[in-house]
């Protein structure tokens, strides 16, 4: 505090902008959520959510402007989309469905694989995708930068003019504002909301020692971000993990997806090729496909058709309707 | 572009430092008056010189052209007869095409530099960090062509693109491409030391010329079978290109 005080009267200009507006606090996070472990160069301030914002839906980010970010990662689907496959995948290795976005912040390694080491990182995938948007930061930064618009809120938000700096940090500012913990569920934590009977039921089974569902699906964002072969496929044409290591023990593995919002994050797995959660559950039920490199903890599980109901009913109270229709993250 | 502007300011710099040492004749400083040093670079296939779209044949007897061929160039400095550095340039990078002729190694006290030390590619921490924090126009930063895998793979360190006749029948038919994108920490490699034996004179440019040889990438390689590598996808041939990489740089 004292020096703060005193630096404040070396420079006064750039910590007023430090002090007013770049804080971690820009970020609400519900009491019972881990706080977020930000880059230093990065904290969250107003002008720079709003310039992530900015981006987040502005097709300048593709060669022909025609899609944005917010063309695959849609609001009301917690920003994931209802097609099974994108138009493409990130980084030319495939295709994939695309991630619901909500609690990014807390990701520890990006894409299904693990491929990415930081949301900063991630954001020249996409740009650079030649079945995404198809373009180049090297020449999106040229032609952001003849936009005065862009330039001012650059300047406000980083206090420098418009590069590929500004653009990746600003993305993943907004993206990081993206918390989602306000479903049922968390409210019966705090007392707020009561399950029914089913709800209930359906919980036991989900942490219980017959379904094991918690194993992977585990802790407040219902992922403990391991990989796994969960047995969704007989053969993976995609190998997941293995891309990214080259070691056979990852074949078909792919990161832990939370289970937050899922009733509307469909179609599921990596490529999207489970329509609806009951094909989940089915898929569970039987005990998988049975591939070689299936976890173990996946087999096969006695449910009537009533517990499957049950599961179901549980799963549905993480979805967080106040997330999915927050006005703040419209454009 | 940039590399113009900024050989420019060089020059500029360095003339007022030759005039403030006429001044003062007996300023023992004036010994330390630095040289310039350039690297010139000469862009050639086997004996030919560099040109896209222009026939070159393998060493398999394959017609090929190119239409990309960019490349990471590490300079990590100088070192005397004794092994000893002499300049330590760890963090030097040149994005290497056939259009980079001249660029500034920067300026040094007068010495005779003995052993340039060189790479291709990007070093295993380097590699892993993020392109977006350089400005626009440095090696590292952004590139058009992209040289960024854009995901924990990192750079690209060489991408060569172009068309090569496949069946022979002396043209490049539909599809008959090649495309040797390599990159990820297991393909970087460290080049021979060249001997340059050069001298730095005071407020003077010494200019140590280079040769590139784009064949060399393609030593041993039959084009007509092994033509496309994203690394990743093709392990076994982009570490057959890595082990060329020593080959390509020179003297001139
Ligand atoms: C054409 C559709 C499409 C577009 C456009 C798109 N994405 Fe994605 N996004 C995807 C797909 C598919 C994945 C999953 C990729 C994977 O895991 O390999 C994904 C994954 C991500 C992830 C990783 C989430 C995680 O938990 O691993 C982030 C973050 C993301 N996208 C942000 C963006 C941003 C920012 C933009 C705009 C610059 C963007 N996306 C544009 C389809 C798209
Ligand atoms: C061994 C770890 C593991 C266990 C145990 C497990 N899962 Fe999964 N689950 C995964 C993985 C990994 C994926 C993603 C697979 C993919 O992308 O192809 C997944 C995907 C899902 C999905 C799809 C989510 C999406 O966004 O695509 C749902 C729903 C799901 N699991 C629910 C369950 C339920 C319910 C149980 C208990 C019956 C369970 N899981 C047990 C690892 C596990």
């Amino acid at each position: 505090m004292l020096i703060a005080l005193f630096a404040c009267g070396e420079n006064r200009e750039f910590l007023q902008y430090e002090a007013q507006d770049v804080s971690a606090n820009w970020i609400k996070i519900p009491d019972h959520f881990p706080e977020i472990d930000f880059p230093e160069d990065n904290l969250p301030s107003k002008a720079r959510i709003s310039l992530g914002k900015q981006l987040f839906y502005d097709p300048i980010l593709s060669l022909d402007k025609t899609v944005s970010c917010a063309s695959c990662h849609i609001p009301q689907y917690s920003f994931s989309d209802t097609l099974a496959l994108s138009s493409g995948a990130h980084g030319g290795i495939g295709q994939r469905n695309a991630t619901a976005l909500h609690n990014v912040a807390y990701v520890p390694r990006f894409f299904k694989d693990g491929g990415i080491p930081n949301l900063e990182l991630q954001i020249k995938a996409p740009i650079e995708d030649q079945l995404e948007m198809n373009y180049n930061m090297h020449e999106l930064t040229i032609r952001i930068s003849r936009d005065s618009a862009y330039q001012r809120m650059a300047r406000e938000a980083y206090g420098r003019d418009m590069d590929a700096f500004v653009i990746t940090r600003a993305l993943a500012n907004f993206m990081r504002t993206f918390i989602s913990g306000n479903s049922r569920y968390d409210l019966a934590q705090e007392g707020k909301y009561g399950f029914t009977e089913a709800e209930k039921r359906g919980m036991d089974l989900f942490f219980g020692d017959d379904a094991k569902c918690s194993t992977c699906h585990s802790g407040f964002n219902f992922t403990d971000n391991s990989y796994a072969n969960n047995g969704s496929h007989q053969v993976y044409a995609d190998t997941g993990r293995a891309r990214i290591t080259l070691k056979h023990m990852d074949h078909g593995k792919f990161r832990v997806p939370t289970l937050r919002n899922c009733e509307v994050t469909g179609p599921y797995m990596h490529d999207g090729s489970y329509r609806t959660l009951n094909d989940v559950l089915d898929s569970y039920q039987r005990g998988g496909s049975g591939h070689w490199n299936q976890d173990p903890l996946i087999e096969k599980i006695v449910f009537s058709n009533e517990e499957k109901e049950d599961l179901l009913a549980f799963l549905k109270t993480l979805t967080d309707d106040s997330f999915l229709t927050n006005e703040s993250f419209r454009k | 572009m940039k590399i113009f502007s900024t050989s420019i300011i060089g020059t500029f710099i360095l003339t007022i430092a030759f005039f403030g040492c006429k001044k003062d004749e007996e300023n023992p400083t004036c010994t330390q008056e630095p040289g310039k040093v350039d690297l010139s670079f000469t862009h050639l296939v086997g004996t030919e010189s560099f040109a896209f779209n222009t026939d070159y044949t393998d060493d398999f007897g394959n017609k090929y052209q190119f239409f990309r061929a960019d490349w990471y160039l590490r300079v990590s400095g100088f070192v005397d007869q004794d092994s000893n550095p002499q300049i330590v340039s760890d963090s030097y990078y040149l994005k290497i095409d056939p259009s980079v002729t001249t660029v500034n190694y920067g300026e040094y006290s007068p010495m005779t530099l003995y052993n340039l030390q060189w790479a291709v590619g990007v070093d295993s921490v380097t590699n892993h960090m993020d392109p977006n924090i350089h400005e626009l126009g440095s090696a590292l930063g952004n590139q058009s062509p992209s040289m960024h895998w854009g995901w924990s793979s990192g750079y690209i360190f060489c991408a060569l693109d172009g068309r090569v006749d496949i069946n022979g029948n002396g043209n490049y038919d539909p599809g008959e491409l090649f495309s040797m994108h390599i990159g990820m920490d297991t393909t970087y490699r460290e080049g021979p030391n060249l001997y340059v034996n050069k001298a730095i004179a005071a407020g003077e440019t010494s200019v140590i010329s280079l040769d590139v040889d784009y064949s060399e990438f393609f030593d041993g390689i039959n084009l007509a079978i092994d033509n496309s590598t994203h690394t990743m996808d093709n392990m076994h041939l982009a570490q057959n290109l890595a082990n060329n990489f020593e080959k390509v740089l020179k003297l001139h």
